[in-house]
């Protein structure tokens, strides 16, 4: 019973600060609401850096292993989201060179072979026709994105990732530091990273 | 100029709605993975500071390499540590030598806590654990654990 009134202490809609500051007090509630809070910003992390099953999913246990290990260095809970992405996507780096795999994993272009990785989720098929229309052409569009994003080096991919989810954003000297990257180069990366997917989606518009 | 990094551009936006579309569901394995993280966590035990990292190395070097040793180096109190790990076996070493206690501990498979000795000559040499794992060490200046090696 005092578990349960102590689990009612915290939900994960509470303020990050008070998730932080609760965890750090060893209430075992904070963490868990940190985690449902912020599960899903490492899990679409670790998934735009790779479909390498594997990878994935060690590289998402490793990011909530660093987060309790590291809970005390968190100076600003409220970009808990953008260390947990920057985290997620440095362990997936890591893993993929310690372990030899390619950078991206599998292709996505076969979803009935994939199981449970990215290819195989196009949207559930409306019953109407012309619903069903607009969701194919936002399925193709969703996969000549994620084909072209794939098509990055793992650099790029990461430095888009963290853009994408971190909300709110990071400041450069944060994001230079999680990132190892010098903080002059950041700009000019997510710059040259920007216009090189924005490029390869042109060919694959002229492609077809 | 901003002094933050930020996600000012359409494409972004494009670019986190074609991941959104495309994402697996989280397995609850997983998700209990992440809560069960809490239970490592040593508020009592200070971190070894890391001071090299071969695989940071690596990483500055030649895309897609991969290695089948890894060595870390960390500054614990007024000691050295050591780890090397080939893909059989896992060297630990103190500097200056000392004869320490240390405790082995991996997350894999609900976790697992191995305690060991270092030599007069502050090593220990053995079958390198599961993975994701941390040594924790009884220093003159107190008990330090190096942060987790996950692979």
């Amino acid at each position: 019973m005092h578990r349960m009134s102590s689990d009612q202490r915290f939900s994960p809609g509470d303020d990050l600060a008070a998730l932080v500051d609760g965890a750090l007090g060893g209430e075992s509630a904070a963490w868990n609401a940190l985690v449902v809070r912020l599960e899903r910003v490492v899990w679409k992390a670790v998934n735009m850096m790779t479909y390498d099953a594997d990878i994935r999913d060690d590289a998402f246990a490793a990011t909530w292993l660093r987060l309790a290990e590291r809970l005390d260095t968190i100076r600003e809970p409220q970009k808990l989201p953008g260390w947990l992405a920057t985290t997620a996507t440095n362990e997936v780096r890591q893993l993929l060179r310690q372990r030899g795999r390619l950078p991206i994993g599998l292709p996505d272009s076969s979803p009935d072979q994939q199981g449970g990785g990215l290819g195989s989720l196009l949207d559930t098929v409306p019953g109407d026709e012309g619903d069903h229309e607009r969701g194919m052409i936002a399925a193709e569009d969703a996969e000549q994105v994620r084909a072209a994003f794939r098509r990055l080096d793992d650099g790029c991919r990461q430095v888009i990732t963290v853009l994408v989810l971190t909300d709110p954003p990071l400041a450069y000297d944060q994001a230079s530091e999680l990132l190892g990257r010098p903080i002059g180069s950041l700009g000019p990366t997510r710059k040259r990273c920007l216009e090189k997917i924005r490029t390869l989606l042109e060919l694959e518009g002229d492609a077809e | 100029m901003t002094d933050e990094l930020m996600p000012d551009d359409d494409l972004l936006q494009r670019i986190s709605d074609a991941f959104d579309r495309g994402l697996p569901p989280l397995p609850e394995r997983l998700s209990g993975v992440a809560t069960d993280a809490f239970q490592w966590r040593r508020a009592d035990v200070a971190l070894a500071e890391l001071l090299f990292d071969s695989a940071h190395e690596d990483l500055v070097g030649i895309r897609g390499t991969s290695t089948d040793r890894r060595s870390f180096r960390y500054a614990a109190g007024g000691a050295v540590v050591r780890v090397h790990l080939t893909s059989a076996t896992m060297i630990v070493m103190v500097e200056p030598p000392l004869s320490v206690a240390c405790r082995i501990e991996t997350g894999a498979d609900g976790g697992a806590i191995a305690e060991y000795r270092t030599d007069e000559l502050g090593e220990l040499a053995l079958d390198v654990p599961a993975f994701p794992l941390r040594v924790e060490f009884d220093l003159p200046g107190g008990t330090y654990t190096t942060p987790w090696i996950t692979g």
